[in-house]
C-alpha cells in the first residue's frame, strides 16, 4: 500500500475529525424531536465523505487498489442506503 | 538469504490474504445485520421510533469522534517509519481510545438498560443490542490487540491490525446514522 506523508495524513485526519464532530453536533441538536430529513441527508453525505478519506488515506488505498476500495465504498453505500430507507419509508 | 526473503514475502502475502478474507467476512455479517435492522425498522416503525427516542445519542456522537481519533492514531502508527517509540505511542493512543469507546458504550448500555423492556420498544432494543454488541466485541478485541502490539511490535502485524481497526471504524460510521438518526 502507498506510503503517505505524515502531513497528508494529518490533513486527512483533521477533515475526518471535523466532519465527525459536525455530524455528532448536528445529531445531538434534535434529541427530543425527530431529526429533520434534510439533516439526516447532510449527515449521511458527511459519513460518505469521512469513509472515503478513511478508505483512501488511513487504509492507504489511494490510487493503489480500486478493486479493494470499491467493495468498501459499496458497504458504506449499503449502510447509508439502509439508514435513508428506514428514515423515509419507515416513518 | 534469498530463500529467507522469499519465505518472508510468501508469509506476508498469506497474512494479507487472510486479513482481506476476514474483512470481507465481517462486512458480509454486518451487512446482513444492518439489512435485518432496516427491515425490522420498516416493519415496526412506531416501536423503533419509540426505542430510538430513548437512546443516549449524545454519548454515541461523542463515541463516533473517539473512534475516528483512534483510527487516526492507528494510521499514524503504520506511518511512523522505523521509530519504535512513535509507533508505541500511537498504538497506545489508538488502543487506549478504543477502550474509551468501550467504556462509554457500556455506560450508555447501563443508562438504557432500565428502559429497554418498556412495552413497544423490546424489538428495537433486541436488534440494537445484537448490532452494537457485536461491534463492541470487535472494538474490545482489536483495541486489546493494538495495545499488545505496542509492546510486541512487528510492522506487518501493525499494518494488518490497523486495517482491521479502520474497517471497524467504517462499520460504526454506517451504524451511527442507521441506529441513532434514521
Amino acid at each position: 500500500m502507498k506510503t503517505k506523508t505524515r502531513d497528508t495524513l494529518f490533513a486527512s485526519g483533521n477533515w475526518i475529525l471535523s466532519l465527525g464532530t459536525i455530524a455528532a453536533l448536528l445529531a445531538s441538536q434534535w434529541k427530543e424531536a425527530p431529526l429533520p430529513a434534510a439533516v439526516l441527508v447532510v449527515i449521511v453525505i458527511m459519513t460518505l465523505a469521512k469513509s472515503r478519506l478513511i478508505i483512501l488515506d488511513f487504509l492507504g488505498l489511494r490510487g493503489v487498489s480500486p478493486r479493494l476500495a470499491l467493495p468498501l465504498y459499496g458497504f458504506m453505500a449499503f449502510g447509508s442506503g439502509a439508514a435513508l430507507t428506514a428514515a423515509f419509508f419507515g416513518a | 538469504m534469498a530463500l529467507a526473503d522469499q519465505n518472508d514475502t510468501e508469509a506476508t502475502a498469506d497474512g494479507d490474504l487472510l486479513m482481506w478474507i476476514l474483512i470481507w467476512g465481517e462486512l458480509v455479517i454486518f451487512a446482513a445485520l444492518i439489512g435485518a435492522f432496516a427491515l425490522q425498522a420498516l416493519k415496526d416503525p412506531a416501536g423503533f421510533e419509540a426505542g430510538r427516542a430513548l437512546l443516549a445519542s449524545r454519548m454515541a456522537g461523542l463515541n463516533t469522534v473517539v473512534l475516528l481519533l483512534s483510527g487516526w492514531f492507528a494510521a499514524l502508527a503504520v506511518r511512523a517509519g522505523n521509530s519504535r517509540f512513535f509507533r508505541r505511542v500511537h498504538l497506545i493512543a489508538a488502543g487506549g481510545l478504543g477502550m474509551v469507546f468501550a467504556v462509554l458504550k457500556i455506560a450508555e448500555y447501563r443508562q438504557e438498560w432500565p428502559i429497554a423492556s418498556l412495552p413497544g420498544a423490546e424489538s428495537f432494543f433486541q436488534s440494537y443490542v445484537i448490532l452494537t454488541g457485536y461491534h463492541l466485541a470487535h472494538v474490545v478485541f482489536l483495541a486489546g490487540l493494538l495495545l499488545l502490539l505496542a509492546f510486541r511490535q512487528s510492522s506487518g502485524d501493525i499494518r494488518r491490525v490497523a486495517t482491521l481497526w479502520h474497517v471497524t471504524d467504517l462499520v460504526w460510521l454506517a451504524l451511527f446514522p442507521l441506529i441513532y438518526l434514521s
